[in-house]
């Protein structure tokens, strides 16, 4: 009794706190066992009046597949009609009050939290099948139905509600607006209805084949019965692995966006895709070399890259500490660290290599049995020109998103926002030509013109027009080479950064006494923007984010050290402490190396021309104005704004061009081609290659600030 | 054990809800939090109990940032926010049950620790009650043991004493003075700022995310005080008139008022002076049963500090 009692303990404390709450919750409402009540009485008159209006002659022939049709069809209803909305409901009074709050100061995981409402409500759906059961086995008794076909078929409608159960906590996870989530919900029972459908036409189809010819027969070999039920096994399984996407994708969104919280996205999905993939050749090569598993796996992948793409660009440009101190130390293990770890860069790589992975993979099939999947050849559905078309105009939208994003709407589009800039942009890309066009009354529809690039997905045919996809290529480029910079500044930033171990230095006036000794203050707080100062002579070297250049300019003002807070984060250092100084030539940046508890420590810093301490102090003094106080402060900006001004008349100029040219096509009055694609080309590549040019060479902008009362001034 | 907060910031786009704000409590200490609404104090608090990243600065629990190690910090924090329980059909013991669970504490463990905190509270007799059939001070307890069921070293309280009566208030005071002669750093914000003047070591005041004051309570007041006339309270067993008239006379007095049956006189000088004028009233044979000098209260230094300008 007591190893029993021992047992029950252990599995009580092993047991997933949220499950046991959400059952309580639902043993204790009422909502349940009247549901349960219902579904009860609903499944008694069913049967009754089978029963009664059943013939003797029917009787005997066996109505039991007609009884268990029916039950079953009751059974996906309530359950679909109930579960999910159950599921929703407990987890958006989680997530929309403030218990999410209370959730997140415990131990508690968010996946577990996500997996314990998906398994109280799994649970509950086992409850409802087991009441079910006395029915299901009366229809047995009544002959028409085998006992395999049950089982498959409730196997079946179990998946299928959970995945519909999970469907509904992925929505439910959703931190949208009212109106948002009322579309989403709309939205949710369009998808219980299309799932219940399914089920609905998958027992008939069970019901009809029979199920142990059918298992028999994908034993034996594909030939016998066309294969169904090898599609069932995919599906099944495509099901499950659908159900693990929403898992992890509601799980991240209960996380707090301070952790890495596409991390276990990006993996779970990335093995998804792979065995995916390795299924979809099982099945090729199962079914002679078939190419339509195959393609199956690319379209899924199409159809989930611009997804990804939306989520990876609302994502933050720069990790918080504590996924900071989750970067691998390793530099072999940082590269594919980089492409999972939370941030956009990452997710944006990460998204072009599974899909540019995908094209691979398809390609060297499609090279290997020839089914023109790639080249385009084949007359069957085309998912090359779906996979083009979707990724690219996927990629340009998103990546023109985030570039206005970083430039002209700083200030006005928060990160988390991005993706309905992206949508926005799609919208009006698609909407704009047709209207100039309506207004210059020229026939659009004839038109196959590179001034309808921005109409989004609107060639699907590779070969109808290959200039577009040629131009939204370049389009791509042009806006990644306009990210570049904040790319391989996201890159070079991915680095470990140690934890903090509270206050060491907490002298602050030791700080605010105007630098009367020689020190050199080490950034070590890992929410940091670099800083260096040496105080006898008042220099500085502060990198700070754009948005906050105005706050650090008003603390140098007030003559106050700037970020004081590193005084208590970090530790002050005495400048013979410095090793030495390295000034790269190419570079405008000099390293300074101090011996940091031992060992040496580098720290960096831009500014021209220094290779030693001596020099850089001398340099630094010259110029640093003593008598102001004025202080040196180093300033890149992502794009400057000349040159993204000369950079959108370049483009306003060359698109203007190319529609005057369709106008006068259009109207008879031109009557040979002028090339003007290759005109567009070339000069967006000059632009692309002016700009390039003009980061590469000029030197990034340097700023005085004053700390005495006085203007800044531009260097 | 030790609370540090060190230069913490907090911008919602330009909003800057916390700006620069450092200070620091120990363990057995009561710290009171006060502000204005929209002060940045409930974000200052979630910033503490690891629910919100600061845009930068970081606070640290015995070491611990809360910041970069947030899982370590939750160990040793535990929550009452300014909203009540809301689990709809779910008892007390249930709600407790299911926190000591999330918490990971293992049975028989767990039986032991929530009814010594139903025991603690007062909560024995309402264990099986629904949360929702329960009063606002009640509730109020299930919180306080919902923080506690992980016996935490700290405590913060947004707003614990909001909506209740005067008796749950009292009620509330004493088990706080409770909790901190156990060793618990507790930090508490609350409007009611005569009864934090009562329980707290010390305070903060804050207003638009910035500190105006911090220090103990007594420090606070004296730094308000700094540079003003003491005000004595004079109460004597003849006619108030007399005195006023007799005290608007005397040296070192720089005003005089009647308030009641007694009367109150701005002295310009120190505690000798005082001594001074009480001596020479005597002399003047004022039958005083009553000098004292008159205290600023907490409510008076929040108003005389803050502006009550929002963002």
């Amino acid at each position: 009794m007591k190893l029993f009692s021992n047992i029950w303990t252990r599995l009580d404390d092993a047991m997933n706190p949220v499950v046991i709450k959400e059952l309580r919750q639902a043993v204790a409402g009422k909502f349940v066992t009247s549901v349960i009540a219902i579904f009860l009485v609903v499944e008694m008159f069913v049967i009754g009046v089978h029963l009664f209006d059943a013939s003797p002659d029917r009787l005997h022939a066996g109505i039991g597949g007609n009884v268990f049709f029916v039950l079953q069809t009751i059974l996906i209803g309530s359950c679909l009609l109930f579960l999910p909305a159950f599921a929703a409901l407990r987890m958006h009074s989680e997530r929309g009050g403030v218990n999410i709050d209370l959730f997140y100061i415990t131990t508690v995981s968010a996946w577990k939290i996500v997996w314990g409402k998906f398994l109280s409500a799994f649970v509950i759906a086992v409850l409802i099948f087991a009441v079910c059961t006395p029915f299901v086995s009366l229809s047995f008794l009544l002959r028409g139905i085998d006992l395999p076909t049950i089982l498959t078929v409730t196997l079946f409608n179990l998946v299928g509600i959970g995945g519909a159960v999970m469907l509904a906590i992925f929505l439910a996870a959703l931190s949208t607006n009212r109106v948002i989530k009322s579309l989403l919900f709309l939205g949710g029972i369009v998808a219980m209805i299309i799932i219940g459908g399914w089920m609905v036409a998958l027992i008939q189809a069970v019901q009809f084949r029979g199920a142990f010819v059918a298992i028999a027969s994908m034993i034996v070999g594909p030939g016998a019965i066309g294969n169904i039920w090898l599609q069932f096994a995919g599906m099944l399984f495509f099901i499950i692995m659908f159900m693990g996407v929403m898992f992890m994708v509601a799980s991240a969104l209960l996380t707090p966006p301070s952790s890495n919280r596409a991390y276990p996205v990006r993996i779970y999905m990335t093995v998804a895709w792979f065995v995916l993939f390795l299924m979809a050749l099982c099945m090729s090569v199962n079914a002679n070399f078939t190419m339509f598993p195959v393609q199956v796996w690319a379209v899924i992948t199409t159809i989930m890259f611009p997804f990804v793409m939306f989520s990876a660009i609302c994502e933050r440009d720069r990790l918080g500490p504590r996924v900071r101190h989750e970067i691998p130390r390793s530099r072999l293990a940082r590269i594919p660290a980089f492409l999972f770890y939370s941030g956009s860069t990452g997710g944006i790589l990460w998204a072009c290599m599974i899909v540019g992975l995908t094209w691979l993979m398809a390609l060297k099939w499609d090279q290997m049995f020839g089914s023109g999947l790639v080249s385009g050849t084949s007359s069957d559905f085309g998912p090359a020109s779906v996979m083009r078309t979707f990724t690219l105009y996927t990629l340009v939208y998103c990546l023109s998103a985030l570039v206005l994003r970083k430039t002209l709407f700083k200030r006005i589009v928060v990160p988390e926002l991005t993706w309905a800039l992206a949508l926005l942009m799609m919208l009006l890309g698609t909407a704009f030509p047709y209207i100039l066009a309506l207004l210059m009354k020229v026939n659009y529809i004839d038109i196959h013109s590179p001034f309808y690039a921005t109409v989004a997905f609107r060639e699907l045919d590779w070969n109808a027009d290959s200039t577009i996809i040629w131009l939204l290529v370049i389009w791509a480029g042009v806006a990644g080479a306009f990210l570049a910079p904040s790319f391989v500044e996201s890159m070079a930033r991915f680095r470990r950064t140690p934890r903090s171990r509270g206050p060491v230095v907490t002298d602050e006036h030791e700080v605010n006494r105007q630098y009367q000794n020689l020190k050199v203050f080490q950034d070590s707080n890992p929410s940091n923007r670099t800083m260096f100062g040496v105080a006898d002579d008042q220099i500085f070297y502060v990198e700070l984010w754009d948005d906050q250049w105005e706050e650090a300019g008003q603390t140098i003002q007030t003559g106050q050290l700037p970020y004081p807070a590193y005084t208590h984060a970090g530790r002050l250092l005495r400048a013979s402490e410095i090793l030495y100084v390295h000034a790269p030539k190419r570079r405008r940046t000099i390293s300074i190396t101090w011996n940091h508890g031992g060992r040496p420590s580098t720290f960096k810093i831009v500014a021209p021309d220094v290779k030693t301490r001596d020099q850089f102090v001398t340099l630094v003094s010259e110029r640093v104005e003593l008598s102001d106080g004025k202080i040196l402060v180093s300033l890149t900006r992502l794009v400057s704004w000349p040159i993204a001004i000369a950079a959108a008349a370049l483009l306003i100029a060359t698109f203007s061009y190319l529609g005057l040219e369709i106008y006068l096509k259009n109207t008879g009055r031109l009557l040979t081609d002028s090339g003007s694609v290759w005109q567009f080309m070339t000069l967006v590549i000059i632009g692309a290659a002016v700009w390039l040019g003009w980061r590469l060479w000029v030197p990034p902008k340097r700023r005085v600030l004053q700390t005495a009362a006085g203007q800044a001034a531009d260097h | 054990m030790k609370v540090e907060v060190v230069h913490l910031k907090r911008y919602f786009g330009a909003t800057r809800a916390v700006d620069d704000v450092s200070f620091s409590f120990e363990s057995g200490q009561i710290f009171g939090f006060v502000g204005p609404n929209g002060a940045g104090k409930t974000t200052t608090m979630r910033i503490l109990a690891t629910l919100d990243e600061p845009t930068f600065g970081n606070a640290y629990i015995n070491g611990r940032s809360v910041v970069e190690e947030p899982e370590e910090a939750r160990r040793m924090i535990g929550f009452m926010p300014d909203h009540l329980p809301t689990h709809s059909d779910m008892s007390v013991r249930e709600y407790l049950d299911f926190f000591a669970r999330a918490y990971g504490i293992k049975s028989p463990r767990r039986r032991r620790v929530i009814e010594s905190i139903e025991e603690f509270t007062g909560l024995e007799r309402l264990r099986d009650k629904m949360l929702v059939a329960l009063s606002k001070g009640m509730k109020q307890r299930v919180s306080l043991a919902r923080a506690l069921v992980h016996d935490p070293p700290m405590l913060i309280m947004d707003e614990p004493a909001a909506g209740l009566d005067p008796r749950a208030r009292v009620e509330l005071r004493e088990l706080l003075k409770v909790l901190a002669d156990q060793g618990k750093a507790i930090f508490i914000s609350s409007h009611i700022l005569t009864e934090l003047a009562e329980i707290c070591d010390g305070a903060v005041i804050i207003e638009r995310g910035r500190i105006l004051r911090a220090g103990t309570i007594t420090g606070i007041m004296e730094s308000l005080s700094e540079g003003k006339h003491r005000t004595m309270m004079i109460r004597t067993l003849g006619d108030p008139e007399d005195l006023h008239r007799q005290l608007l006379q005397m040296a070192h007095v720089a005003d005089a008022r009647i308030s009641g049956l007694n009367v109150e006189a701005d002295i310009d000088g120190d505690e000798e002076t005082c001594c001074d004028l009480l001596a020479e009233l005597l002399r003047l044979e004022f039958r005083i049963i009553e000098f004292h000098q008159q205290q600023a209260d907490l409510e008076q230094v929040f108003m005389d500090v803050t502006t009550g300008e929002v963002q």
